[in-house]
């Protein structure tokens, strides 16, 4: 039984429609032309109001959103957000980073540029080859919710008086991603560990109290392709990841290809892969150009992989990493490093890892709340 | 969400929907202006943004429209200013109209004869298809203020209509 004012209103509807010099849908799709791009690079650019204390410096973008939009811009400008003035004059503050991983190259001696890498295409088809044989992973009996558990990385800073205290911040992501694309993924941060001790007002500001955040969306093409629907064949499935790629990309911020390769594997690998699209993917990846092979190296969950890179050339000089396992072919970690100072972050050593993200499992399950065996 | 991840996701769910809401208020040209203020603001502003996403939308018309509202009295200071000077003034490009079909040409002279307030409930509700609650939060009034606004809207709108002869209309709107 409609109200007196839901009556009204759509009485209002029905009149006001035929005079609606805008009707819906008219100017569908202009976030994205010319003007609508112009309008959003133009306000980003504008300088951010400061920060409060202890903010946290979470990953620049959620793996699955945001793919390729300014990244190193992006990046340099929260990294200076991240510097926050607590109390009292500060002092110029050195952001502390994740240890590098170490990659091991046979006869060859790091550290390397880009145009002295070997391509990695004999280890990318190796790698194919290998996932290709694994058997597919077992779906148990009415489980049809994908589960994928990561590890992630984000960094707390906050500035005082001349001293800095900084953290890291672990991260434990469970998603779960429903064959009608609706999805859910809680965050859950661990205990920060302080890796730069600065006064007390500073540490009790990175010292945050773990939290919780969760978080939940409807719509499948915010967050990417939805596996079940990726062709397996290398070229089409090119095709379609560099497609949906499109919306998150801006002209202006156009970047290689394979960096958009990059993003876009790296996101999807927050859903169940089965082995015949990840060595598709591989496959994909080995047709690329400006793909290397950094080397062996041993991932930070302790496990041993194969890295492979591509360049953006940027600010900073962004490389992404991905790191598969040898013996099954499988996505294990992606990094993100700043082989130069874009700008000026207060890093102490170049290159810099500023985020990762660790695939630590993934299975099926029966509902949005309980993670795969 | 890092912030600019968070204005980014704003920006692309929404921003089509703060230029239809200039653009049937305004010409084109000044339409993307008054969105991109919008987002300007929204900018600065985020923690401000409602946590509910029902109520992102609204809470960006409501800006939209002293934007709106701030472009329309500098124009008319402009024109004012260029009329005192015995200058042939620009064309006061209020709002493109839809083609000439009859009925959109009287209701829109039904809307003229109308208060600005009683115009934008009858848009927001009509045109943005905003309900009550959402409709209150963008023209920052209480729910209840609001429907008794949308009821003497719809009243005078009717009489209005009634009053370019379009008796069909009038009764379509219930008018009394």
């Amino acid at each position: 039984m409609m109200t007196t004012s839901q009556k009204n209103a759509e009485l209002i509807r029905q009149m006001m429609a035929a005079g609606n010099p805008a009707p819906a849908g008219s100017l569908r799709g202009s976030w994205r032309d010319s003007r609508g791009e112009a309008t959003y690079l133009r306000i980003i650019a504008r300088p951010q109001p400061r920060s409060q204390p202890g903010v946290r410096f979470p990953r620049q973008w959620p793996p699955r959103l945001l793919a390729g939009i300014g990244a190193a811009t992006a990046l340099a400008a929260a990294a200076a957000v991240a510097l926050t003035i607590v109390a009292g004059r500060a002092g110029p503050a050195v952001i502390a980073t994740p240890a590098n991983l170490d990659y091991h190259l046979t006869g060859i001696q790091q550290p390397l540029t880009a145009t002295q890498l070997p391509s990695a295409r004999p280890v990318l088809l190796r790698l194919a080859r290998t996932a290709a044989r694994q058997p597919s992973p077992t779906q148990p009996p009415g489980t049809d919710i994908g589960y994928v558990l990561t590890k992630e990385w984000n960094m707390t800073v906050a500035v005082a008086g001349g001293t800095s205290s900084t953290a890291l911040t672990p991260q434990l992501d469970q998603t779960w991603t429903s064959p009608d694309g609706s999805f859910r993924q809680v965050e859950r941060s661990g205990q920060p560990q302080l890796i730069g001790a600065g006064s007390q007002v500073t540490n009790q500001a990175v010292g945050a109290a773990p939290t919780l955040r969760v978080l939940s969306d409807r719509t499948a093409a915010q967050f990417g392709p939805l596996v079940q629907h990726l062709p397996t064949d290398p070229a089409k499935l090119r095709a379609t990841l560099i497609h949906d790629a499109r919306p998150y990309t801006f002209k202006s911020h156009a970047a290689p290809v394979p960096w958009y390769l990059f993003r876009t594997i790296a996101g999807i690998g927050h859903e169940v892969l089965s082995p015949q699209l990840t060595a598709a993917l591989w496959r994909v990846l080995a047709a690329m150009p400006r793909v290397h092979y950094l080397g062996t190296t041993v991932d930070r969950a302790g496990r041993a992989g194969e890295a492979v890179a591509t360049d953006f050339g940027g600010r900073g000089n962004e490389r992404l990493v991905l790191i598969i396992d040898p013996s099954t072919g499988r996505l294990l970690d992606e990094e993100d490093i700043f082989m130069t100072n874009p700008g000026k972050l207060t890093i102490r050593n170049f290159p810099a890892v500023i985020g990762y993200v660790v695939y630590l499992r993934q299975g099926w399950t029966v509902t949005m709340r309980t993670p795969a065996p | 969400m890092d912030r600019q991840a968070t204005f980014t996701q704003l920006y692309r769910e929404h921003y089509d929907s703060v230029l239809c809401y200039a653009a049937r208020r305004t010409d084109a040209d000044t339409a993307r202006d008054i969105a991109a203020e919008t987002f300007l603001v929204a900018w600065r502003r985020l923690a401000a943004v409602p946590q509910d996403p029902r109520f992102v939308r609204p809470w960006l018309y409501g800006v939209a429209r002293r934007v709106l509202s701030n472009a329309e009295r500098s124009r008319r200071r402009e024109l004012l200013a260029a009329h005192l000077q015995n200058q042939h003034s620009a064309p006061d490009h209020v709002r493109d109209l839809a083609d000439s079909v009859a009925g959109q040409m009287q209701l829109d002279q039904a809307l003229q004869r109308l208060t600005e307030r009683d115009r934008e409930v009858l848009r927001l509700i009509g045109w943005e298809e905003l309900d009550i609650c959402e409709a209150a939060l963008a023209m920052g009034c209480t729910r209840a203020a609001m429907a008794v606004r949308l009821h003497r809207a719809r009243r005078r709108l009717a009489l209005a209509l009634q009053a370019t002869e379009q008796p069909s209309a009038a009764a379509a709107v219930g008018g009394k």
